[in-house]
């Protein structure tokens, strides 16, 4: 239903016709997500863009308040998928079955980039009770399912999904019998917390540093932050652990964008794939930017079942000039981290 | 001890304070043009300028006169109020000016007082305490400043909480209702005092025919100090029996008023919750404009409409006086008027029907003073004995 995910991920773009598509999709959302449609009423936006910044976005935090679901006749709704609750409220986002499986084959396109394409045993810092709701995930959960299609087999390394000590060593013990190659995800305060400082048998580390793994995190830096723990630091002490040929992948991606990862490549840049885009705009006038940092807008041709074809974000970054030494084409942004937060006073604590 | 004597509602009152109140509120007014002069860096320009606004001569001479009366040196005095010695205030985080204007007033009682400020966010009143004594020569005020107050800042978990409420003859919170129950529990001596001030919001009320750019103004300067963060900022503004139209009419001016009443720009996050908040509330069908490079957002909508939240989303309202009644906050504090007439009877009316406690100008609702919340406490901080000199 993209054409776009024809090609590889980061093969040239063809602007022209992800403008199309995006046209497209923001016409299916008025038609058939009452709420977005009416929010396009009111600011008497239509829904076919001349340009891909005036393409109408969708605040990320609106997930929070408004049901937002493109339900299509015919459409088939598989999934609810919530966002981790850091301000108290989740996002709910709606995946129907067409999205999910461009979803599905976005993220493996664009991780098959980073790590290659062959199957090995997934190794997930996740409880497999996290899986036990039929139709309401958590965006972890989703997060390690999209690594399904390198998946020879999977194992669920949490006993219990809220404690990242939980560390089920069984599991792993099974895990490095199976493969030589690995590939270990979890959020990356999760993976820190859970597998750095593990205190593993002696023949299960021996095995280890056996194995190549690859180490797939996501989920933001700010907890690991708060440990004082920088990205070097982070990747020689999972690296210290495991054999030759391992790689860590840091991606980011949000619930809002379910599908679309940005892994940072090795020159430290996050590249955009081809059926998806990104605007960095100013908070105060919504402008977009070609140089300096903003907001980050993030688009997208394969969100049908809510308006996440085209979110403003609450994370800042700014476009990188030039190309990348990686070699990857399109463009590529640097993440600065979340919009920051200053204190508001008033007269009581309301 | 100086005694000083105001006429009273009985016919006299005298007032027994541990200096002449006078060079008291002459120490006040040097450290006043001190402060035209300076800006200590932890307030923000406006809330400088009310703190400025605030130490006005006239405006601390009302504190006694609103409470005892004018003063006077004739009459005969019925009554002698003395401070109560020691008085305990508890600041929530994150708060602006209270813990200041409450200082300043405490003063003028000279009791010996312990504020516990916020254990997150800047503490003002510390930072106003510190700035004044580097300012202030020797005199009543530095001596009161520098040996009868003592700023602490801890969470509600703390055992100092127990320790101020056994103190103090008289306890003074700002804060959440939960906050209130939780220290009244606290052990304190028979015969003492409990004022708690808890969470509270506001409105405004602008008649249709008063809607014009300096009634804008007005909105924007009480609005944009503190956005819905303040419980004596306008939570939404009523129109009284008005329309759509008048509304429109409203937020159009406002607009226009915005940039010149705020010219800076609002923290990032601000500017992005307003945005939200635009969406949020269009979704909802309602009309929502973003001001002054997203400072604001301003939201149209009958008075019964659901409403939705953000710190700087400041809603429109039309409907009649019953609509406007059934739809206030039972803990509404504050209704500012823009009013043809606010003494007419039928407003008067419908604000004795609100659960408000204030009924004031615009540009007045964020005054502090010695009676709060509908509670005089700032008589409350004197002990009363009675006086009979007939001689029989």
């Amino acid at each position: 239903m993209s054409r776009l995910l024809d090609l590889p991920a980061y093969a040239a773009r063809d602007d022209g016709l992800f403008l199309d598509e995006m046209n497209a999709l923001t016409a299916h959302h008025a038609q058939w997500c009452p709420p977005f449609r009416i929010m396009l009423e009111a600011q008497s936006r239509a829904t076919t863009a001349e340009r891909i910044e005036d393409i109408p976005f969708t605040h990320v935090s609106l997930f929070k308040h408004v049901n937002l679901s493109s339900a299509a006749p015919g459409a088939r709704m598989v999934r609810t998928v919530l966002s981790s609750a850091t301000s108290g409220t989740s996002s709910r986002v709606a995946i129907d079955e067409i999205s999910a499986s461009l979803q599905s084959r976005s993220s493996e396109a664009i991780l098959a980039e980073f790590i290659g394409r062959a199957r090995r045993p997934v190794l997930v810092l996740d409880s497999v009770t996290s899986l036990r709701s039929r139709h309401e995930f958590g965006a972890r959960i989703m997060a390690a399912m999209s690594l399904k299609p390198f998946a020879s087999e999977m194992f669920f390394l949490l006993k219990d999904p809220g404690d990242a000590r939980s560390l089920q060593l069984s599991q792993l013990e099974c895990a490095l019998k199976t493969s030589d190659a690995l590939i270990v995800y979890g959020f990356s305060w999760i993976l820190w917390l859970a597998w750095a400082p593990a205190s593993l048998p002696g023949e299960l580390r021996a095995a280890l540093r056996q194995k190549s793994v690859a180490f797939v995190h996501s989920g933001g830096w700010k907890k690991l932050e708060d440990q004082k723990v920088d990205r070097a630091s982070f990747d020689a002490s999972l690296l210290a652990s495991v054999g030759p040929g391992s790689c860590v992948v840091d991606y980011y991606g949000l619930v809002e964008q379910m599908g679309v990862i940005f892994p940072l490549c090795d020159h430290n840049a996050r590249h955009v794939p081809r059926w998806a885009d990104v605007i960095v705009r100013d908070s105060w006038t919504l402008e977009p930017l070609a140089e300096g940092e903003g907001q980050l807008q993030l688009l997208n041709t394969i969100s049908h079942g809510s308006p996440c074809h085209s979110v403003l974000t609450e994370d800042m970054g700014r476009l990188l000039p030039g190309t990348c030494g990686c070699g990857r084409l399109g463009r590529r942004f640097e993440l600065i981290g979340r919009v920051p937060k200053a204190e508001l006073r008033g007269c009581s604590n309301v | 001890m100086h005694l000083h004597q105001f006429a009273g509602p009985s016919g006299g009152d005298l007032v027994s304070l541990p200096f002449r109140l006078d060079d008291l509120l002459a120490d006040w007014h040097s450290l006043r043009l001190r402060m035209i002069r300076a800006l200590n860096a932890d307030f923000a320009r406006v809330e400088w300028a009310y703190l400025v606004q605030f130490l006005d001569p006239a405006n601390l001479t009302s504190v006694y006169a609103d409470t005892f009366g004018p003063r006077t040196t004739t009459g005969t005095p019925t009554r002698l109020h003395l401070p109560r010695p020691r008085v305990a205030v508890w600041l929530p985080s994150n708060v602006s000016l209270l813990g200041p204007l409450t200082m300043i007033l405490l003063s003028l009682a000279g009791c010996e007082v312990w504020i516990k400020s916020g254990s997150r966010g800047s503490n003002l009143c510390q930072s106003f305490r510190d700035w004044a004594l580097r300012e202030l020569p020797e005199g009543h005020l530095r001596a009161w400043l520098a040996r009868c107050v003592r700023i602490d800042s801890f969470d509600r978990h703390d055992p100092r909480n127990a320790e101020m409420a056994a103190w103090a003859e008289v306890r003074i919170l700002f804060g959440g209702d939960e906050a209130a129950a939780a220290l009244d529990r606290l052990a304190h001596l028979p015969e003492t005092t409990g004022f708690y001030f808890t969470d509270k919001v506001s409105e405004a009320w602008v008649e249709p025919s008063r809607i014009d750019q300096a009634i804008a103004t007005d909105l924007a300067k009480v609005f944009g100090v503190y956005g819905q963060a303040g419980c004596t900022s306008p939570k939404r503004v009523l129109l009284p029996n008005g329309t759509a139209a008048d509304a429109t009419a409203l937020a159009g001016l406002l607009e226009r008023a915005w940039p010149q009443v705020w010219p800076q720009r609002v923290p990032r996050h601000v500017a992005s919750a307003n945005v939200l908040a635009q969406q949020w509330a269009q979704a909802q069908g309602q009309t929502a404009r973003l001001i002054g490079d997203n400072a604001a957002v301003l939201i149209t909508a009958p008075a019964s409409a659901v409403v939705v939240k953000a710190h700087m989303a400041l809603y429109l309202q039309w409907g009649g006086l019953d609509e406007i009644r059934q739809t206030q906050s039972e803990n509404l504090q504050t209704i500012g008027h823009a009013l043809a007439d606010p003494a007419d009877p039928a407003w008067l009316a419908a604000f004795s029907a609100s659960p408000a406690v204030r009924f004031v100008p615009l540009l007045r609702m964020h005054d502090f003073g010695p009676i709060w919340d509908g509670i005089d406490w700032f008589r409350g901080l004197f002990h009363v004995r009675q006086i009979k000199v007939d001689q029989r």
